[in-house]
């Protein structure tokens, strides 16, 4: 049971044999971890209509204004939104991992795919930026130099439906729901890195356990939380009709 | 049921992944196919497996008691109690010549 190696680097703060401290409110540590996962639980439900929200609100005006939506969303990129796609998939792999690693008592494997999980997470707002620096200089942002040409050669033979012209106002709709949807997201994202962040170097310092699983845990979950997120944006922004 | 008795194995953890990165090849394979307005049921059915196979593995709720299982479907069912009341209203407007709708 205790690792002699664990126990000599954990000795120096409170943390014993690399656990969570059971509090004194909880009748074991297993009642413990159930609380603070169903708390974590709770949050993303909160988070879940946060972003909830939004989506009803893009979900009526693509309802009201699928011609406009669907050559709008022919502007981004989808092969860009997938590559991130897939980024953030190995960053939710690599907490996962690291998960694994805190259950494991594996103190190496938890920093080491932290760490991943941080790289791959500014990856993917790397790309992200990228793809927005392209749509300001494309004047796809709303607001007064907001251009948009419909590409009558093309977009007229693959959208099969489109009938009339283009709305540019609800195409306008389109990008502020994507600058908006995508932004939110970011700042999700954001938010996980900082939290990321500070659980690396709290663990690198021996500031909390890495084999205590419960704050990697937690933090996971809320990474998973904004992989999902992501999961959905993407079908909803990028995919609505390829060329 | 302690949670320490259930670890995911790194096997399991990357077959997982690999069946994720299969889904997301799939929803863009989905996309480019003549589905016309199919695609966006087609793309989400995808999206919702993928998320249901994050929240099962990834996030530990296969493994979970079933209080917190709950909570995670609420808060889905409390979405789409969301979009379906808000969409039933914008799509019936028009269907009756109400005056003054």
């Amino acid at each position: 049971m205790s690792d002699p190696a664990v126990a000599l680097a954990a000795s120096a703060s409170s943390v014993e044999m690399g656990d969570v401290p059971l509090a004194h409110h909880f009748d074991d540590p297993v009642q413990q971890h159930e609380s603070a996962v169903l708390g974590m639980w709770a949050f993303l439900a909160t988070e879940v209509m946060f972003f909830g929200g939004i989506i009803a609100a893009y979900t009526v005006y693509r309802a009201i204004s699928q011609d406009e939506f669907a050559a709008a969303s022919q502007r981004l990129s989808p092969a860009l939104g997938g590559i991130n796609t897939l980024v953030l998939l190995g960053s939710s792999l690599a907490v996962a991992l690291a998960v694994r690693g805190s259950q494991m008592r594996q103190r190496k494997t938890v920093l080491i795919m932290l760490g991943l999980t941080m790289l791959l997470g500014t990856a993917f707002l790397g790309i992200k930026a990228y793809e927005w620096s392209l749509e300001f200089g494309h004047h796809l942002a709303p607001g007064p130099n907001f251009h948009f040409e419909a590409e009558h050669g093309e977009a007229s033979a693959s959208a099969s439906h489109a009938s009339g012209p283009l709305d540019l106002r609800r195409v306008q709709m389109f990008f502020v729901f994507y600058f908006f949807m995508t932004g939110l997201h970011a700042f999700h994202m954001i938010i996980g890195l900082a939290i990321l962040a500070i659980l690396f170097v709290q663990i690198f310092r021996r500031r909390l356990p890495a084999t205590g699983e419960r704050p990697v845990e937690i933090v996971g979950l809320y990474w998973h939380f904004v992989d999902i997120v992501w999961v959905f944006l993407y079908p909803l922004l990028y995919l609505i009709e390829v060329r | 049921m302690t949670h320490e008795n259930h670890h995911v194995s790194l096997r399991g953890y990357l077959i997982t992944f690999g069946a994720l990165v299969g889904l997301l090849g799939l929803a863009i394979l989905v996309a480019y196919l003549p589905l016309g307005r199919f695609h966006l049921t087609a793309t989400l059915i995808v999206a919702t497996i993928k998320a249901v196979i994050i929240m099962a593995i990834f996030m530990h709720l296969r493994f979970s008691n079933r209080l917190t299982i709950a909570f995670a479907s609420g808060a889905f069912l409390w979405l789409g109690i969301l979009i379906t009341l808000t969409l039933s209203d914008y799509l019936s407007r028009g269907l009756l010549a109400i005056p003054g709708k």
